[in-house]
């Protein structure tokens, strides 16, 4: 079976994969390119292949069909039992517990007083809860690319989120822990030793390189090494467990035999699994090692490349799903990247040309994974991993174990190690800080089409060919198919108008085809309510981060033509600083005398800062990109108008065959002012006013305009119980196609020149 | 079942490689090991015979061509026979042994160490139009031998193989001085007439003083060839 594994492991990922997705004539052609390709290389190989593929299909199958609940929406009173780390972060609560009938839900729980909060720190694994609560399905993604929390927890087996009405320990008892749960319980208590006697600014970092935790790391500085494409070194991967299981064996052999440690380490090995967070790069260098170590222990030789695909198997078929998690296919990718490409480094003889070529096959290798679940990547990221890797290997990660282990010997000897390691850390924290702030370089190419995902396989499979024989032009292929990602695009001849689900608030985007231009409405926004000091969580979400900049990015946005703020209020504009901040804006454009407002005045001085032009638009305005023509119909400077909401920007448009209008949060007189001015104005398409409030979207506009189809971005149960049902009845009333993004999500309308189609988030 | 070397005979880990997985390339028969032993000439030659000259005094050579060379073009009655001479491997000592046991010892098995560089290496330098010519062992040599070492590498390159030269029956070339080597007789003889438009090259195992090769070409020129270099396993 000499490195023939390798075969049987794509042909099991090949079965996962097409037992999860719909079929397609894509993933046929993937397959028949790769029976093919057996057919003629490894004949022998063929039916075993064939039958590992119908195998892992049924059994994902299997799988999926039997991942569902047995609870139900009306249960109250829940039995639960605390199985997982539970997580305290600012005022929210948050853990995995079982409940009576078996079934894992995640339980999320804001706590309401800061002595509440001091009492639930004393819970621990292993107790068992009586609570009162409701059960909520998990969100799907409401947007493009956005993170499917529904997913992520399915694939776990989670069906539920659990709030309780209130939580408290007085209604949990202690029972005794599994050894699972002792040994979480272990770890919780390592994690709390090094927050207690750690210097704060290596706190997140000796956590994440000893146990794989990343929680209390800097949520900016956990975004630089994201960005830097540093991250996977603050994962526990390959080369810590070689180096620990090295270590450990040449300890070991000091007091016993060589048999007795390789059995030691064997059972060891699964307890650091554990107690590191079992992540799946974790999983696979432990299970890699475990595998070298039973294999040297019965005499058996195995190349690392088998182990490997061994490795791989037994992943998927103990967790089918992990095959759609990022962390297990870029820590798989890597190293099958590197394994693969070993005579190659081999060839050369210096250390810092094996160091360069093997940073460079792994960047290369893991690229086209990062920029699917990314969608961008940095050029800093190359020279900066050939500098952090050797840091990160040979110098932080002993450091961190060496204090730690010092630490637990006799504390007061640690203080040099941890002095110096806090040294280095800081060192190496600034300068991840100093070029993810000052110039990440980023290139944001948004997410690969399946197409294009082939196009960088075939494209880097070449470059490591040719590298194998010492040429470098293969690399060439790599930055054509990097090109044609980047130049897509313009090529395609669709453009899109999408409602972005921002919850309570605007966000449109429109893109013309061949993305002649790309405009953003308005960028929604939330206001914060001002928290005490100990609800103030890690990481705060905020609709510019989490939703507008992971949409643009998604979509290979590199550059906004046009921000249109149709007027001041925080839920229009509130998350246009933070995406100035990340995506570059060559023109804002607000109404006539909107500086008024001072949250407009505000953002014009930052724009101002930035250079990015400002615009003041009134009613008369135009603009045109070829065909496409765009009209502004409001404020108008004659009106004399005060009020917000009726000196909203009003665009209208014609979009695949459609005419658009976008009305802000323009309110009745506003809309009667438009109708004496434009009394010949028809539409198609009704953004509707004010999120559908009732003082917006009269019958007067409707009769007038005529609209076939309204679109209402509005938060899903929002305080101000918009849209009002008088406005859904008078749209009902004119038999107009409503569609809500509270309750679709997100509302796409891709289009050509002449015609397009709706299409919804949620259906 | 793990391969054995060809060489050491040890079981040996052979190493996967991008093209071993997607392209039809064979692995390696040999260890990684006694794979490193072996010198190829990757370097800067002899732009005549191909002699590795980045060990070689400056006085030993002028511009890109070594003084043997100089001396065979300084010489009426060879000057110009061989267009050019290319070999594969250096004639250290490794290759030394590795050669004497391929053949004078009968490890016939040992030339599927050579194919692929000996296959690389001849693309290099050649053209595919053209028609190989090895080296004859005389009728007793190759009963001795059994098998013709030239004949053998030649059939590596899946090119036209043209056996028409033959040779007579003298001491071994290896027993002789390159003063010798000169003075001696021409000792091939051409069996049939040659296609004339296609270039030829000369197959041998080794290069020492060129005499051998040169006798051979000077057979092919003299019936009217105009294109002959020559192609050996190793350049001494």
């Amino acid at each position: 079976m000499k490195d023939n594994l390798i075969y049987m492991a794509v042909a099991a990922i090949g079965g996962i994969a097409l037992g999860y997705s719909q079929p397609s004539l894509f993933s046929f052609l993937l397959l028949s390119v790769y029976s093919f390709f057996l057919f003629v290389r490894k004949r022998q190989l063929f039916f075993l292949c064939a039958i590992t593929t119908v195998g892992f299909y049924l059994y994902m199958i299997y799988t999926d069909s039997h991942n569902r609940t047995i609870l139900s929406e009306k249960m109250n009173d829940f039995s639960i039992r605390l199985i997982a780390p539970i997580t305290i972060d600012g005022d929210r609560l948050k853990t995995i517990v079982k409940t009576k009938q078996h079934e894992n839900v995640q339980l999320i729980y804001v706590i309401k007083t800061e002595q509440e909060k001091k009492q639930l720190s004393m819970l621990t694994l292993g107790m068992v809860c009586s609570v009162k609560g409701t059960l909520e399905r998990p969100q799907r993604s409401r947007n493009p690319y956005a993170f499917d929390y529904q997913q992520y927890l399915r694939f776990q087996h989670i069906h539920w989120l659990l709030k309780p009405h209130s939580f408290s320990p007085h209604h949990c008892r202690n029972t005794p822990r599994t050894w699972y749960e002792t040994l979480l319980s272990i770890r919780q208590k390592g994690l709390d030793d090094i927050k207690q006697y750690f210097p704060a600014s290596t706190v997140g970092i000796v956590q994440a390189l000893v146990y794989g935790e990343r929680s209390q790391m800097d949520d900016s500085l956990l975004e630089g090494y994201q960005q830097l494409g540093l991250v996977h070194l603050l994962a526990i991967s390959g080369s810590h467990v070689t180096l620990l299981v090295g270590a450990c064996f040449y300890f070991l052999i000091r007091f016993t035999t060589r048999e007795t440690a390789t059995i030691l380490l064997l059972i060891l090995l699964p307890v650091y699994t554990v107690m590191t967070g079992a992540s799946p790069s974790v999983i696979r260098a432990s299970f890699m090692a475990m595998i070298v170590l039973f294999a040297a222990y019965k005499k058996i030789a195995i190349s690392p490349l088998d182990v490997l695909c061994l490795t791989c198997m037994a992943m998927l078929i103990l967790q089918p799903y992990a095959l759609f998690q990022a962390g297990f296919q870029l820590s798989f990718i890597v190293s099958f990247a590197l394994i693969v490409s070993l005579p190659c480094i081999l060839q050369f003889s210096a250390s810092l040309a094996r160091l360069i070529v093997t940073t460079l096959i792994a960047q290369v290798s893991a690229l086209p994974f990062l920029l699917y679940h990314f969608f961008e990547f940095s050029l800093f990221s190359f020279p900066l991993n050939i500098a952090f890797v050797p840091l990160y290997s040979f110098i932080i990660l002993p450091l961190s174990l060496l204090s730690l282990g010092v630490h637990y010997v006799y504390a007061p000897a640690s203080s040099p190690f941890v002095w110096a390691l806090e040294r280095v850390i800081t060192i190496s924290n600034d300068c991840v800080t100093f070029f993810s702030s000052h110039a990440p370089l980023s290139i944001v190419l948004g997410r690969p089409s399946p197409f294009l995902l082939v196009c960088y396989g075939i494209a880097i499979v070449l470059a490591f060919i040719r590298l194998e024989n010492k040429r470098y032009d293969g690399f060439l292929y790599v930055l054509i198919a990097i090109f044609c990602h980047a130049v897509s695009p313009y090529i395609d001849r669709y453009g899109e108008v999408v409602i972005v689900d921002v919850g309570q608030g605007d966000c449109i985007y429109i893109e013309l085809p061949h993305r002649k231009g790309v405009y953003l409405i308005d960028t929604g926004g939330m206001l914060s309510f001002s928290k005490e000091q100990w609800q103030m969580r890690q990481h705060e979400w905020e609709v510019g981060k989490d939703v507008v900049i992971p949409f643009l990015k998604g979509n290979g946005v590199r550059h906004i033509d046009k921000l249109l703020i149709t007027h001041g209020d925080y839920d229009h504009m509130g998350a246009a600083k933070s995406i100035m901040n990340d995506v570059p804006v060559k023109q804002l454009v607000i109404g006539k005398g909107g500086t008024r407002n001072s949250l407009q005045a505000e953002l014009v001085d930052v724009a101002k800062e930035k250079h990015i032009a400002v615009k003041e638009v009134e009613r008369g305005d135009s603009w045109y990109v070829n065909d496409f023509r765009f009209y502004i119909l409001n404020p108008s400077t004659q009106s004399q108008e005060t009020d917000d909401n009726n000196n909203s920007i009003v665009l209208y448009t014609k979009l695949g065959g459609l005419s658009w209008l976008f009305t802000g949060d323009l309110e009745e007189k506003g809309e009667e002012q438009l109708m004496e001015a434009f009394p010949q104005l028809r539409v198609n398409v009704l953004k509707v006013g004010h999120h559908g409030s009732d003082t917006s979207t009269k019958e007067p506009l409707l009769q007038a305009i005529q609209p076939d189809i309204a679109l209402i971005s509005v938060g899903k149960q929002n305080r101000y119980h918009h849209p009002h049902p008088d406005v859904i009845k008078r749209l009902q009333a004119h038999g107009i196609t409503i569609w809500r993004t509270d309750q679709n999500g997100a509302i796409r309308f891709l289009y050509t020149k002449k015609r397009g189609t709706f299409t919804v988030m949620l259906p | 079942m793990r391969p054995y070397c060809l060489l050491c005979h040890h079981c040996y880990q052979p190493r996967v490689s991008w093209s071993d997985l997607l392209t039809l390339k064979k692995g390696d028969c040999l260890c990684a090991t006694c794979r490193r032993s072996f010198s190829l000439i990757d370097s800067d030659i002899c732009s005549d015979c191909g002699r590795p000259l980045d060990h070689l005094d400056h006085s030993y050579r002028d511009g890109d061509v070594c003084n043997d060379c100089l001396r065979w073009q300084n010489d009426n009655e060879w000057k110009g026979v061989l267009a050019k001479n290319r070999s594969v491997y250096v004639y250290d000592d490794v290759m030394k042994e590795v050669i004497s046991r391929w053949k004078f010892r009968g490890d016939y098995a040992i030339i599927e160490a050579f194919r692929h560089d000996v296959c690389r290496v001849f693309s290099h330098h050649f053209s595919s139009e053209s028609v190989l010519v090895p080296i004859p062992l005389s009728r007793e040599r190759l009963y001795e031998r059994g098998f013709n070492q030239a004949k053998a590498l030649a059939e590596l390159l899946s090119l036209p193989i043209l056996d028409i030269l033959e040779r007579d029956h003298l001491e071994k070339q290896s027993k002789k001085s390159r003063h010798e080597r000169l003075q001696m007789e021409n000792v091939f003889r051409l069996r049939m007439s040659l296609p004339l438009e296609k270039p030829l090259v000369i197959i041998d195992d080794i290069y020492t003083t060129g005499a051998t090769v040169r006798h051979a070409a000077k057979r092919l020129r003299q019936a009217g060839a105009t294109d002959v270099s020559s192609f050996t396993l190793a350049r001494a």
